[in-house]
């Protein structure tokens, strides 16, 4: 059973995407509102894979992946992007990071486990 | 005794003559109206035919072969626009005939001298007596200050004064420090220059006096600056920046906006190079290299237009869309006409916009993320059962929050790729690879709808966008899949044209088809063919609007046709070579191009290469390129070349040796070629008679065009363009821009005679004005449409106001295009008309190769 932590700072979407990934691939999620919160959570929980959203207020998505990144406790957690922006640019941009992934919301509650999963290389 | 009213001859007259005494080549401009040249002397069409460059007036340049006087120019005479001198602030001009009656005061004379128009003058009145007397060691002077006017009879001291004037040797400095006497008595002192006038037979007929007034002469800081002060105050007050240049780039005059924006006194501008100028101070720590299209303007001789960035001598910089033209004298270069505009609140304003979709588009997904999240949830059943009803109203929910995900996404889609902020990224890409992708992605959809995806592709690569041919493909074969019936197949097959460089690939349903009507509107912005396959089908509407940019943004073209039995087959067709981008779009997309020429472009020179090809392929032509004759020969053997634009100056084999050879060559000789040149055709008619066309360098572009329309398309005897309009100018002026093209065109100004026409002889394009005296042209469309022979042909709908979706497609026959009047000047009507008329009759002598 795979532990996954959401950053998002939409509570909604916080919600929606944790109770798909439970009911649906039956996984353990943590969530955390924000960037800060959630490097803490990450360096606590040790997660398998961290869902982060790109747009958050004080920081954002690719800062906070940064952090994750210098921290050692966290650098080893894959980190997918999870974004509402779609343009070609920003794709790019987010693409250069060095995530493992870029998945778009809207997203389908059904699939965003099985898509997670094949990204990172899980076989259920 | 009275001043005379100016007629418009004596004014022209004064003009030829001054440009003759500054040496100065004049501008001659022509106005065709009613079918007869008028010469113009407006000082105002010259400014607006060299800053604007319009089409309804076409500027026809030419050296005086007048009798000239033989003063020679002042140090930067050259530098005073001769179109400023009859009007100039502060240069009075005096003429008087042979017996010394003053025959024309310039408004600066009147104003400055203070004589009231009516009053009789005697040429020497104008001048001090005791100022006479002072300069009086000057023969002439002397005896020209005997106050009296000459009789008829009697030519007394102006014969003296003229055979002085006209005995002026060359090398001696006229100019002379004069008093003139106002009318009320006061001295005005002036620095004059006397010289003859002379009749078109080169008899002395008169004299005539230029003078500059010492007050406002001074007032500027230097020579230079006074230069310019009395420029035209017109470009001054333009807010674009304009320079002009001499043929080796250096400036000749720069106007007030030009200095303000590159924050520079306008006099330190003067004499040097024009690229310098603007790119000196960059501090970006790019060199500037041939690419440099500020560069090319000087280098390359051509009109050229595009955006670049000017730089200040703070290294501040700002960006630019500029226009260049050249001046050309009987076939010399004389300079360069730049003009330009700081476009950075649009770049900034561009930024916004970008900016807003970028948010807008975040902010709606945001809501819908979480709207669509829950209700995916609940409607698997996941987390509870409920009741049928409630199941089937949450499907209903999820299919429509999807259709609004995707109308966003398509929206702010098209809205990218149509404002130019979504460039394509080409490669080389294998084409099977695509259809495969696209094929795989669409299997399970196709699986559901129970259809077959078949394809057969050989293997063939193209430069494209792979991402955006993926969206057409997978657009189109989401559409056949949608609309076939159960257990029908959808086919993709591709065709590569050796000939034309073009692949065309088709998807083909068995599905319900598309009414003939509806088979262009498709690919308008939702227009669907049944209103409900919105709803029931699941589109946005937009799917073929984005297809067609796609394709358009890839030079292609994209069509929907009938299928002989039962269905639509959606057609695309790409050029396989992607030519390097332009920063030009097209001014008007051709939508309907049916088919490409290739043209060999053979020049030593890449940076003529790359303006001409530039050209071409904005033309609609495939373009090919050899930098040597050698090559250009092989080139022509192995390919499948429609015509050759051959250079005569190149190292190695030259231009005509190449000639010669090709014409020699069984496998080449049927290739037309077209013969760029610095010579003209009689100073080569040995050449002259090989080649098939000739183009004199530096030419420009319409020539160029339609030079090598001609020489393509000559055995089918001129084109017949039937043209619609009921205001006779601008007939007349459309008919004069198509004169040089070798078409024939005629004329109807009504509905009426607009049928008679077309009932005599069936024209090859129509062009069409939709309000007409007796109807409209929406009449004349309809009874097109009833004769099976026309109703294809190619119209171009010229009208004075927007015509709306729903007209448009009332208004098609064969290719059609819409250009409204206010917006496209003459002589783009003129381009795309030609370039219809190529395309339409190209794909007749083009056969497609099966892969």
């Amino acid at each position: 059973m795979h532990k996954i932590l959401i950053i998002d700072d939409e509570d909604d979407i916080r919600e929606v995407a944790a109770l798909s990934l439970e009911a649906v691939a039956g996984w353990t999620v943590f969530t955390a509102p924000s960037g800060l919160e959630g490097i803490r959570k990450a360096a606590e929980e040790q997660p398998d894979a961290i869902l982060l959203d790109v747009m958050m207020p004080e920081m954002d998505g690719p800062t906070t992946f940064r952090n994750l990144q210098a921290d050692e406790r966290t650098s080893h957690i894959p980190v997918l992007l999870l974004t509402a922006k779609v343009q070609g640019v920003d794709q790019r941009r987010f693409a250069s990071l060095g995530v493992k992934a870029v998945l778009f919301k809207p997203f389908d509650p059904l699939t965003l486990s099985s898509e997670m999963a094949s990204v990172l290389g899980w076989s259920e | 005794m009275s001043i005379p009213q100016t007629s418009t001859r004596l004014k022209l007259f004064l003009l030829v003559q001054i440009l003759a005494w500054t040496g100065i080549t004049a501008l001659f401009i022509y106005r065709f109206s009613q079918g007869k040249s008028t010469l113009l002397h407006t000082i105002f069409f010259l400014l607006f035919a060299i800053a604007s460059a319009s089409g309804n007036i076409l500027v026809l340049r030419r050296k005086i072969k007048y009798p000239l006087v033989t003063v020679p120019p002042a140090a930067d005479a050259h530098v005073v626009p001769p179109e400023s001198i009859l009007t100039a602030e502060a240069q009075l001009v005096v003429a008087a005939d042979l017996h010394g009656k003053v025959s024309y005061l310039n408004p600066a004379a009147t104003r400055l001298l203070g004589y009231s128009a009516g009053t009789e003058l005697s040429f020497f009145s104008l001048f001090q007596e005791k100022e006479l007397e002072r300069v009086g060691r000057n023969r002439w002077l002397t005896l020209g200050a005997v106050n009296v006017p000459p009789g008829p009879e009697d030519m007394g001291p102006l014969r003296y004064f003229i055979d002085y004037a006209a005995s002026m040797a060359p090398s001696v400095s006229h100019e002379t420090e004069i008093q003139f006497r106002r009318e009320d008595g006061e001295s005005l002192s002036a620095l004059a220059v006397f010289t003859v006038l002379r009749d078109p037979i080169g008899e002395i007929c008169g004299i005539l006096c230029v003078a500059t007034d010492h007050a406002m002469r001074h007032r500027g800081s230097n020579e230079r600056r006074g230069s310019l002060k009395r420029g035209p105050s017109i470009l001054n007050s333009i807010a674009d920046g304009i320079f002009r240049t001499d043929p080796e780039g250096r400036l000749l005059l720069v106007n007030l906006a030009a200095a303000r924006m590159l924050a520079v006194d306008e006099a330190d501008f003067l004499g040097r190079p024009l690229h310098e100028v603007v790119h000196e101070f960059r501090q970006d720590g790019q060199q500037c290299g041939d690419e440099c299209l500020i560069r090319r303007c000087v280098t390359s001789s051509t009109g050229l237009s595009g955006q670049d960035t000017f730089f200040r001598r703070d290294a501040s910089s700002f960006p630019v869309e500029f226009e260049a033209m050249p001046l050309i004298d009987d076939g010399r270069l004389t300079g360069m006409v730049i003009s330009f505009r700081d476009i950075s609140q649009r770049h900034a304003l561009e930024h916004m916009k970008d900016e807003f979709i970028s948010t807008v588009s975040h902010e709606l997904r945001t809501p819908l993320t979480s709207i669509r999240g829950a209700l995916g949830l609940l409607s698997s059943g996941i987390l509870g059962s409920m009741n049928e009803k409630a199941s089937h109203l949450l499907r209903i929910a999820v299919s429509n929050t999807d259709r609004l995900v995707r109308l966003i996404n398509d929206i702010l889609d098209l809205e990218r790729m149509e404002s130019g902020r979504a460039p394509l990224h080409f490669r080389s890409c294998n084409l099977a690879d695509l259809v495969s992708q696209a094929v795989e992605t669409m299997t399970p959809m196709a699986d559901t709808a129970g259809v077959r995806l078949e394809s057969t592709i050989a293997p063939l690569t193209l430069d494209a966008d792979s991402d955006r041919i993926q969206q057409v493909l997978t657009n189109l074969l989401s559409n056949a899949i949608k609309f076939s019936p159960q257990d029908a197949a959808v086919h993709i097959t591709a065709q590569a044209s050796q000939t034309t460089g073009m692949v065309t690939l088709r998807v083909t349903d068995a599905g319900r088809g598309i009414p003939l009507e509806k088979l262009e509107a498709v690919f308008d912005r939702f227009q669907q063919v049944e209103s409900a396959d919105a709803r029931q089908k699941g589109g946005t509407g937009l799917g073929l609007a984005i297809c067609r940019t796609i394709v358009q943004q890839h030079a292609g073209t994209i069509w929907a046709e009938p299928n002989a039995t039962a269905g639509v087959t959606f057609a695309i067709q790409l050029p396989r070579t992607h030519t390097v981008a332009t920063n030009n779009a097209p001014k008007i997309p051709i939508h309907q191009a049916a088919g490409s020429a290739t043209i060999l472009v053979c020049d030593d020179d890449p940076g003529i290469r790359t303006i001409v090809a530039e050209q071409l392929r904005l033309q609609g032509y495939t373009v090919v390129e050899a930098d040597r004759g050698e090559q250009a020969i092989s080139m022509a053997e192995e390919l499948p070349i429609d015509g050759i634009l051959l250079d005569l100056y190149m190292p190695g084999l030259s231009g005509w040796e190449t000639l010669n050879r090709l014409k020699r060559n069984p496998l080449t000789a049927g290739i037309p070629v077209v013969v760029l040149s610095v010579l003209s055709p009689s100073e080569r008619p040995q050449l002259a008679n090989d080649a098939d066309g000739w183009v004199q360098k530096p030419f420009n572009e319409s020539l160029l065009l339609s030079e090598l329309g001609r020489v393509l398309h000559g055995a089918d005897g001129p084109t017949n363009i039937l043209l619609v309009e009921d205001d006779h100018d601008l007939a007349n002026i459309l008919i004069a821009s198509f004169e040089s093209a070798g078409v024939h065109i005629s004329h109807a100004s009504t509905r009426q005679e607009a049928i008679a026409i077309c009932r005599s002889q069936q024209p090859d394009l129509l062009i069409l004005d939709l309000s007409l005296p007796d109807g409209d042209g929406f009449g004349i469309i309809d009874w097109l449409r009833q004769h099976p022979q026309m109703r294809t042909l190619p119209v171009v709908v010229y009208s004075g106001h927007e015509v709306s979706e729903s007209e448009m497609s009332q208004l098609r026959l064969g290719p059609t295009q819409f250009l409204t009047k206010a917006k496209v000047l003459p002589k783009d009507v003129e381009a795309l008309v030609l370039t219809m008329v190529r395309q339409s009759r190209v794909p007749s002598s083009i056969s497609t190769e099966k892969v």
